[in-house]
């Protein structure tokens, strides 16, 4: 099989799943076997990041709180981003799945961008000696979990399925544009220090860094996975 | 005027009307009968292109005019506002004949709100004069009309129809204009549909 | 066709202006009379006075009229929907935006804002509030088919109202340091002109689907 037929081959497929039924009988199959996952990569990925990564020199053990902070943010964002092409495809496309991904993506990154914001704070205090700031970038992730919960309100207010998805869509759309194009001018108008940190000296270790949080990105994104898997089973309507 | 083929309707979910198919000609009304949630007011929006057929082709004129059980008038404003509001949307016709076909040419100045429920319905009819579409689709036109004022509406249309418009109507009760000539062409879907010829 | 419309919007013209008017008479009466404390918060103040007062009359742009049949009417009018949301927003602008961005710079007055800021202030709502009308209405669009929609609304709103209140704020802000003030000034501006691009497309469909 040469590689364009192959690639052919994984197209057809997506397009397979894009069947509501197909979709459900895959997902129902995998979904106790990504169960078992997430407690197995959720934990080891949790102990390791607190227990087994080093100290840092300025920050000490606070900064540990990174392994679950950097992943939850960055599913926040991703969640969005799921959010908005499920909306795009449905819009395009009229295929249930695309748009109950959407619906199942909400809930998901607002929690997302909740542990994000709460981890923030705690990171904040011992660091900057205050749980807020209002900086364009805490701003950005309030603002994003406030549009999260207008977008599940309107699902949860309009009683006609196809309505719902349709307008829910739109917002989704138009959310893209407005909200995210805020974090954006903020910094034109404040640009802040890229706010790293340098645990790590040599080479080796700052590889293992990067395994770690690329670990614990991943541990994140299978989380949301199965979240959102479970979530658009019990949210499924028949069509 | 309008041509209707294979057009399914469906309301929440539930189907309808299945496979009608129908024309109306210029100078040919079409009455829509059949009793209540059958579809004849989905099928009339379809018309209007308010709603989208689940299948089947629509063949309309670009703009038609489209009367509901509402009537869409704002209090606010006096009868002939009103009417011109229409009338510079449409780019129709100007109002005092559309005021004069219903006699409510005395009432030109009073606010939409002091009408009775009678002079309201009258007044939405009219509208049908100033958007000077050649196809009329009226959903229930004559409720709350008295029979003078039927009768009113019947001249109305019969000028409409003879000066080579066409219209569609639906209705549940039995009124005058059909006493003349009812043509009873089709029956689908247990929608009755009376043809009536000028 | 415009101003009928906004007559027929009727008994909102008044309404926002006298809200706006009480907004900024309360808060010397909670904050304490210290003049440097009034001027130094004028300016968010008397924005996010504006802010809410736009937010009021937000749920009647076309609720009367889906309620009483005419959005259907307008529907199947020669004129796209996309003209009728630019047409109802504008009504809502001229009922509520223009008049609050001419009274600012007078209720500044009551604050302590200075004579440049209350310049600055009338600029940026001018600029800024057609924005809130736009985006206002959009989100009236979407809440259209839900019965006592305002909260919803209001929640779907606010974190859209977001950028052009920090922005409109933070150029009254700056005139009143007597800073230059031109580039938050431009970002309202843009994000009005953002919005008139793309709104009239996502308002369009929104009225579609909820009349279909």
């Amino acid at each position: 099989m040469n590689s364009t037929s192959k690639s052919k081959h994984l197209w057809n497929l997506f397009w397979k799943l894009a069947n509501p039924k197909v979709f459900m009988g895959w997902s129902g199959r995998w979904l106790p076997w990504l169960s078992w996952l997430t407690v197995l990569f959720l934990g080891s990925g949790l102990i390791w990041g607190f227990f087994f990564t080093p100290d840092d020199i300025r920050q000490g053990s606070t900064v540990k709180i990174i392994y679950l902070h950097v992943p939850a943010a960055l599913m926040a964002i991703n969640g969005y981003l799921l959010m908005f092409v499920g909306s795009l495809m449905w819009l395009i496309r009229r295929q249930h799945v695309s748009v109950l991904a959407a619906k199942a993506a909400a809930p998901v990154g607002m929690t997302m961008t909740l542990i994000a914001l709460a981890t923030g704070a705690i990171w904040g205090q011992p660091m900057w000696g205050t749980y807020w700031v209002w900086d364009p970038r805490l701003t950005s992730f309030l603002i994003m979990f406030l549009f999260y919960a207008g977008y599940i309100a309107l699902w949860a207010a309009i009683d006609d399925d196809d309505t719902a998805a349709d307008l829910t869509s739109v917002l989704a759309l138009v959310g893209l544009g407005l909200c995210l194009a805020q974090p954006l001018c903020s910094f034109v108008l404040e640009p802040r220090p890229a706010s790293g940190y340098n645990g790590y000296s040599d080479r080796w270790n700052q590889a293992r860094e990067y395994f770690e949080c690329i670990f614990s990105t991943a541990v994140a994104y299978d989380a949301g996975v199965w979240t959102a898997f479970s979530n658009s089973s019990t949210n499924w309507y028949a069509h | 005027m309008l041509q209707v083929s294979n057009l399914s309707v469906a309301r929440g979910g539930k189907l309808l009307l299945h496979d009608v198919s129908f024309s109306v000609q210029p100078g040919q009304a079409l009455v829509l009968r059949g009793a209540n949630g059958v579809g004849k007011t989905s099928l009339l929006r379809c018309i209007a292109g308010l709603q989208t057929p689940t299948s089947g082709i629509i063949l309309a004129p670009e703009t038609v005019a489209y009367a509901a059980h509402a009537d869409g008038l704002k209090g606010q404003l006096s009868v002939l506002e009103n009417l011109k509001f229409w009338a510079d949307i449409y780019g129709g016709p100007r109002p005092d004949v559309a005021l004069n076909s219903y006699s409510l040419g005395n009432l030109a100045y009073q606010p939409a709100a002091n009408l009775s429920a009678g002079q309201q319905r009258r007044l939405g009819l009219a509208r049908m004069l100033v958007t000077g579409c050649r196809l009329w689709v009226l959903d229930e036109p004559t409720v709350s009309l008295d029979v003078q004022n039927v009768a009113l509406f019947r001249k109305v249309l019969k000028a409409h129809l003879q000066g080579g418009g066409a219209a569609v109507l639906a209705t549940h009760i039995d009124f005058e204009l059909l006493a003349e000539s009812l043509d009873l062409t089709n029956y689908i879907a247990s929608v009755d549909m009376i043809f009536f010829h000028v | 066709m415009i101003s009928v419309l906004a007559v027929r919007s009727g008994g909102g013209f008044g309404l926002a202006l006298v809200f706006f008017l009480i907004v900024v008479v309360l808060i010397p009466l909670g904050l304490g009379p210290d003049q440097s404390t009034l001027a130094l918060v004028a300016p968010g103040l008397l924005w996010l006075g504006a802010l809410l007062a736009c937010l009021l009359s937000l749920d009647r742009i076309f609720g009367l009229d889906y309620e009483d049949g005419s959005l259907d009417l307008l529907a199947t009018s020669p004129l796209p929907l996309e003209a009728v949301y630019i047409a109802k927003a504008a009504a809502h602008w001229l009922t509520t935006g223009l008049p609050l961005a001419l009274a600012a710079p007078l209720l500044g007055v009551l604050l302590n804002l200075s004579f440049d800021a209350g310049k600055a202030m009338c600029f940026s709502l001018l600029l800024g509030t057609p924005a809130l009308s736009l985006i206002g209405a959009f989100g009236a669009t979407l809440t259209l088919g839900v019965k006592r929609g305002g909260l919803l609304l209001s929640l779907l709103v606010l974190p859209l109202y977001v950028p052009t209140l920090i922005f409109g704020a933070r150029a009254v802000r700056s005139a009143s340091l007597g800073q230059a003030f031109d580039v938050p000034l431009i970002i309202v501006l843009a994000i009005s002109l953002g919005t008139v691009a793309i709104l009239p497309f996502a308002s369009g469909a929104a009225l579609r689907i909820n009349l279909r």
